[in-house]
């Protein structure tokens, strides 16, 4: 709804000045819409007085890491609505002035367990590259590099240096980081930091126009844990795979380790801490949560100059640990230090209002009748009747609460300078009346349209946020499958089963993500969907993965292939060959789904606003400001009520897809096909 | 065979390593007293070593302590000297190390000086605020003599026994402030004051010190009438020595847990942190 202008009162000819321009900033908008933070932000409203304690221990916990050398784990907890992300928010920002800390946020992680260390690895990359492919020499991961290098050459400005310089000394920078920690020599991976060098060549080179740069992207897929093709492998210098003509990639999750300790080291060079900051983690399920305190342990284990930040809710991280979800020597690591978030004061409370004010009223400071007033109550409009009704009486307050609260005060205000105008409005102000509200309760049919309305607007925002920072999304098949996996068991009728395939520790790979599969039939008569997701640059890689398709002795009755554009499907000969040959067994056999980067936003942003709900970030206001948790149930009934599923991508496919088999029980699928 | 002098240095890191230990498991059981650091490091090491390691140059660096070569003195690490500057265990540490028949209350001056030097600031700072915001520790008071806060060991305090016959309100009676100015110095307060924080910190430490204990673990320890028990603990929130939070997270809540908590603004309060180091 766009509001209405307050009439006019006067004609002043400074308009900024003007009591009518305070009208209309007061009635053109609310301050108080957004009550949480989202991610680092250089736009947050901060009040640095809340939550300094906390603040000032996690920066010199970064910089303990980076001092001693050492792997530090922390858990920052407290409950929704505290200003966790508020705090790393902050904390984000501190570490870009200055350059002081080299801060990698991650939030939704979707991949399956055995996945998830190539997932967050791959997540890393992208955000040290911004998701670029090529002009690498404007990166962080490159003035990372760049650090290790001076380091490697005792640079002196004075000097000039030739790339025989910098390989003999980059080795014999190698060899002192092996002999200053004999227990950790076997974590220098020589082939790892051999790729690091030439992805500084070939970036550096780029730079100077002297080469295409095409080594450094090859590098920067490799560190990410994508395979090469065997010639990519070579071009790089990879050692010869056995056999030769496989793709290579990082071997496993322990080479996954020893890439993310290089980067740490890299850090360390440019004198900067390098910070893993999970947040919302308790958003996770608990075998992905298992599989990431251990993999996150054994890391903090091998590195040094690693902070890892993990932020939830207190009672379900504890409760992880109690369960033994988190075994207790993750736990020791990762919940070393614990920095715990509480309410605040009322004073705090009122600080947060003031400052979100301040920042409102800023294109109007000018404004002689706006300076008055707040010099008068620095809270105007809402001023001091506001804080007796929502702020008298209370021992502590969560900051979000106030916020709300702020809001359903402004909304009050708005509302009455609408109807009153704007000098008799302010003579009713001056009297330090409340703008009541008309007290009402909601029927269940009123909360379940809040819950809707606020469950698309959550899924708009963070779908958009996304879009902004492309490269916090990179193109992962392991974390699209998770992803869609995810949303399938939400959506899927209950006699529709989704089954997770992974690779086994010795033999063939599986050829499908997922299998969704019908109940209550005879195993291996049961109508039978298989899922493949791709998202390599290797036609090897994607050869390997269609002949499994087309050898597959018992193939479901349809298949799913879906790529990501970014990557597209690379093919060479005999790859092509075999997608031709899926492409014959028909339509209805065989689907190619190839996902745009705004369609990867829209799945995620579905799961991702479940995944506020769970972790207690997501509420709706009742009449009188006062919030009311939404629970991911409600998220995922309002998803299905308002045919968001249906209306996915590669899920409206699924169900196009399912409907067609026979068996009755698809009502649902149908329709939403149709 | 190591050197007398690298036994000494390896007894400096086991002490650092023990004060991490400690670190990890919070308040109470850190910062802790150098006595209590020996104890737990469980050294066989001769005290003159242990004086030689404690006096290390390397070992100096990396910690705080609160008065040198005094075993009853607080110390925790570098990292930490606000959180030991502001510890209940560092105010009550050095009224009780300065107190003498003859005098029992000191102004914040008088503490300051007998801290090391590196912890002064910080101490007379978060003294300062702990006395504003009204959160000294339930066993500590101060009172104003000649325009000057003077603090003591609510222990040293001798009160009288007879009933006053005078009416309580025409006349003021001197403010003696433990809790914060908010809350009422009567005591049944202080009774219960003790009592919650003692049965808190029997909870914390058994739950493995995350400062974070069930209201229904509270209730039960403390076995009082419901209504008595909300509004005497809504007291220590004002005085801001503890918080509740949201009974959340993602396995929900028992029959029990959900008649425990306290109902605020719609949530229901179940976990209670202290606020106070």
């Amino acid at each position: 709804m766009t509001p209405s202008p307050v009439p006019s009162t006067s004609a002043d000819p400074n308009p900024e000045s003007s009591p009518d321009r305070l009208f209309d900033q007061i009635a053109s908008a609310n301050p108080f819409i957004d009550n949480r933070s989202s991610g680092p932000s250089a736009w947050d409203i901060d009040v640095a007085n809340i939550h300094a304690k906390q603040f000032e221990r996690l920066v010199a916990l970064a910089r303990e890491a980076q001092a001693e050398r050492r792997g530090l784990g922390v858990v920052l907890w407290g409950e929704a609505g505290i200003g966790k992300s508020h705090l790393l928010a902050r904390f984000a920002r501190w570490a870009e002035q200055d350059k002081n800390a080299c801060v990698i946020y991650l939030h939704n992680l979707q991949a399956r367990p055995e996945n998830l260390p190539r997932a967050l690895l791959k997540s890393v990359l992208s955000v040290l590259t911004r998701g670029q492919i090529d002009r690498f020499a404007a990166t962080l991961l490159f003035r990372l590099a760049n650090a290790f290098m001076r380091e490697a050459l005792q640079y002196d400005p004075a000097r000039t240096y030739s790339w025989q310089d910098l390989e003999s000394g980059y080795g014999q920078l190698l060899d002192r980081l092996s002999a200053e920690e004999p227990a950790r020599a076997a974590l220098v991976d020589r082939t790892v930091y051999h790729v690091v060098l030439n992805f500084f060549t070939s970036a550096y080179e780029a730079r100077e126009g002297a080469e295409d740069g095409s080594v450094a992207g090859l590098a920067v897929r490799w560190l990410g844990g994508d395979a090469l093709d065997p010639v990519e492998a070579r071009r790089l210098g990879l050692p010869p795979n056995r056999p030769r003509d496989e793709p290579a990639a990082l071997a496993d999750d322990q080479q996954i380790k020893h890439v993310l300790a290089a980067l740490c080291r890299l850090a360390s060079s440019r004198r900067q801490s390098f910070v893993l900051c999970f947040d919302q983690v308790d958003n996770l399920d608990t075998a992905q949560a298992a599989a990431l305190a251990r993999f996150l342990a054994a890391l903090l284990d091998s590195s040094a100059n690693l902070l890892v930040v993990l932020s939830g809710i207190q009672a379900t991280l504890l409760q992880w640990h109690s369960t033994k979800v988190i075994q207790d020597s993750a736990w020791d690591r990762l919940a070393q230090f614990q920095i715990a978030l509480l309410r605040s004061s009322v004073a705090e409370g009122r600080a947060i209002v003031a400052a979100r004010l301040q920042r409102f009223f800023q294109p109007i400071a000018p404004c002689e009748t706006l300076s008055r007033h707040v010099q008068d109550d620095p809270l105007f409009p809402l001023g001091k009747a506001w804080t007796d009704a929502f702020l008298a009486n209370k021992a502590e307050v969560r900051p979000r609460d106030v916020l709300t609260w702020a809001r359903e005060g402004w909304q009050r205000e708005q509302a009455l300078l609408r109807q009153l105008g704007g000098p008799a409005w302010l003579e009713r102000w001056g009297m330090g009346r409340l703008a009541e509200s008309t007290p009402q309760s909601w029927t269940p049919q009123q909360i379940q349209g809040a819950i809707d309305s606020k469950v698309a607007q959550k899924v708009a925002e963070q779908r958009v946020q996304r879009e902004v920072e492309p490269h916090t999304l990179p193109p992962n098949a392991a974390n699209l499958a998770g992803l869609v996996g995810a949303l399938l068991e939400q959506w899927l009728p209950p006699d529709h089963q989704v089954e997770y395939l992974s690779a086994p520790p010795v033999g063939r790979r599986p050829a499908y993500d997922l299998i969704v599969r019908q109940r209550g039939q005879r195993r291996g008569e049961e109508p039978r969907l298989g899922l493949l997701f791709l998202a390599t640059a290797s036609a090897h890689s994607t050869t390997a993965a269609l002949r499994r398709l087309v050898q597959d002795a018992h193939p479901p009755q349809q298949i799913i292939l879906i790529t990501d554009e970014r990557t597209g499907l690379p093919l060479g000969r005999v790859g092509t060959r075999h997608y031709q040959e899926l492409h014959r067994r028909g339509h209805q056999r065989f689907q190619h789904v190839q996902i745009t980067f705004a369609e990867y936003a829209e799945l995620d942003a579905l799961q991702g606003t479940v995944g506020l709900a769970r972790s207690g970030d997501l509420e709706i206001d009742l009449p009188g400001g006062q919030p009311r948790a939404v629970r991911a149930e409600e998220v995922i009934a309002s998803h299905e009520r308002q045919g968001r599923y249906a209306a996915a991508p590669i899920l409206k496919a699924i169900s196009m897809v399912l409907a067609t088999e026979a068996p009755p029980a698809r009502a649902a699928l149908s329709s939403a096909a149709s | 065979m190591a050197s007398k002098r690298d036994a000494v240095a390896d007894l400096a890191e086991q002490l650092i390593r023990q004060l991490e230990t400690q670190r990890r498991l919070g308040p109470p059981a850190y910062p802790l007293t150098v006595a209590q650091l020996l104890e737990l490091a469980e050294s066989a090491a001769p005290p003159a070593q242990l004086e030689k390691a404690i006096g290390k140059r390397s070992f100096q660096q990396r910690v705080v302590l609160a008065r040198a070569k005094h075993r009853d003195a607080p110390i925790a690490l570098m990292t930490d000297l606000e959180a030991l500057a502001g510890s209940a265990l560092l105010l009550e540490f050095l009224l009780t190390s300065l107190r003498t028949p003859s005098n029992q209350a000191f102004s914040p001056s008088q503490l300051k000086a007998k801290t090391a030097r590196k912890l002064q600031l910080a101490f007379q700072a978060a003294l300062l605020r702990q006395i504003e915001q009204g959160s000294l520790p339930v066993n500590v008071g101060w009172i104003t003599i000649h325009r000057s806060k003077k603090l003591f060991l609510l222990a040293d305090l001798h009160r009288g026994q007879q009933r006053s016959n005078v009416p309580r309100t025409p006349t003021p009676l001197p403010q003696i402030q433990g809790r914060g100015a908010d809350a009422p110095a009567t005591e049944p307060v202080r009774e219960f004051a003790e009592r919650f924080g003692q049965a808190f910190a029997e909870l914390d430490r058994r739950a493995g010190g995350h400062n974070f204990v069930s209201l229904v673990d509270l209730r039960a320890q403390l076995s009082m009438p419901r209504e008595t028990f909300d509004t005497e603990l809504q007291n220590l929130r004002r005085a801001g020595q503890y918080g509740l939070s949201a009974a959340e997270g993602r396995h929900g809540l028992t029959p029990e847990e959900r008649a425990a908590a306290i109902m605020e603004d719609g949530t229901s309060l179940l976990y209670v942190s202290r606020k106070t180091p």
